[in-house]
């Protein structure tokens, strides 16, 4: 396993400092997901419920099990797992599917790119979760890396995904990418593309 | 797998991201045994699982070609609540959304309970119903004529042991 040097914004300032990117997720990863954001989610949960705040507004990752997850894509070459450490503490975790789809957008359609299946940021770096964010830039590295992935498997920089109904901005404003509305094989998840030309100009 | 990331280039776009949820996935919970999905293609070879809680469920909503939407609206539940029940065998609903589920099934709640594990006193025969189906429509395609015979053998299961 490779880790890259990367870094991460404290939030509301503008220190950066020195985080990890690890190509892959190993079980101490998983040992802390479970000791460390598990806890937060499921307070949150619990703080949600007793609030009366409908369960649709509720994040959506609430029950993602990444240990299952793991488990499941460690046998699949075509899945590839990132994590992001940072003093120590889990930060991100990602993971790319690069058969799964192929590109819709017209300009590209048909054509072989990295399909992120899941990405989430530690509970602490969620505003709807924590109320702060601790952290910013885990969405951006991750996709730093999703296109990097892309791009040595050949599909020059195009990435898709399904945003999280909270995440239609970032991946619209902060990454460029073109929103190809509401797709109803997915929950009616809004399906985000990016071109090799929007991946060049995220990375520049 | 080595990234080359600059400092400068994460500087450039960081505050884009300020304030903002990052979450992307497809909803789909991972299991091995997941039937097929939407994503998943069908493998007409595959080992048929055991009928358990979640795909009752799925059985039960796809008679009323219901999508997991409509079914969410009419449990007060949420898609993604519907969705680990359906799909994911190790999944442990939460007891008022499995009596929403009966109530708008018209089945007693005790039953259904027993069968999602919810109940020290599951049925044997609720739990470990060796009746197998072919979990090979996707999500929103109407009951094969097999899975017809398999939810009223399930009902009819569900009924038979509940007092």
């Amino acid at each position: 396993m490779e880790q890259s040097l990367i870094y991460l914004r404290r939030s509301g300032t503008t220190e950066d400092v020195e985080a990890e990117l690890w190509d892959d997720i190993s079980d101490l990863h998983l040992d802390q997901w479970k000791s460390t954001w598990v806890p937060l989610m499921e307070r949150a949960e619990a703080r949600l419920r007793a609030s009366g705040l409908p369960k649709a507004r509720w994040p959506q990752d609430f029950h993602w099990e990444w240990d299952k997850k793991t488990d499941w894509s460690r046998n699949l070459l075509t899945l590839q797992r990132f994590a992001i450490t940072c003093g120590g503490a889990l930060q991100g975790l990602m993971m790319l599917n690069l058969t799964k789809l192929t590109a819709r957008l017209p300009s590209q359609k048909g054509k072989d790119l990295a399909y992120v299946e899941f990405l989430a940021t530690a509970p602490w770096n969620r505003p709807d979760i924590a109320g702060v964010q601790q952290f910013t830039g885990v969405g951006r590295n991750m996709m730093r890396a999703a296109i990097e992935v892309s791009r040595n498997e050949g599909f020059h920089g195009r990435v898709g995904l399904h945003a999280l109904s909270q995440a239609d901005t970032f991946y619209k404003d902060a990454c460029g990418m073109s929103n190809l509305g509401s797709d109803a094989d997915y929950y009616g998840l809004s399906y985000f593309e990016m071109t090799a030309a929007q991946a060049d100009k995220f990375c520049h | 797998m080595k990234l080359n990331i600059t400092k400068e280039w994460f500087r450039k776009g960081v505050h884009l991201e300020e304030g903002l949820e990052i979450g992307a996935g497809s909803l789909h919970t991972i299991t091995k045994d997941l039937g097929p999905g939407p994503d998943r293609p069908c493998k007409m070879n595959a080992v048929l699982p055991a009928v358990n809680f979640g795909q009752t469920i799925a059985l039960l909503r796809r008679k009323q070609r219901w999508t997991l939407d409509k079914l969410a609206e009419e449990a007060d539940s949420t898609t993604e609540e519907l969705h680990s029940i359906e799909s994911d065998p190790n999944y442990t609903p939460e007891l008022s959304t499995v009596c929403s589920i009966a109530k708008v099934f018209k089945l007693p709640a005790k039953a259904l309970i027993q069968q999602a594990g919810l109940a020290e006193t599951a049925s044997s025969r609720l739990r470990e119903d060796n009746v197998r189906y072919a979990a090979c429509s996707s999500f929103t395609e109407p009951l094969s004529e097999e899975e017809e015979i398999v939810l009223r053998a399930v009902l009819h299961v569900i009924l038979e042991t509940t007092p």
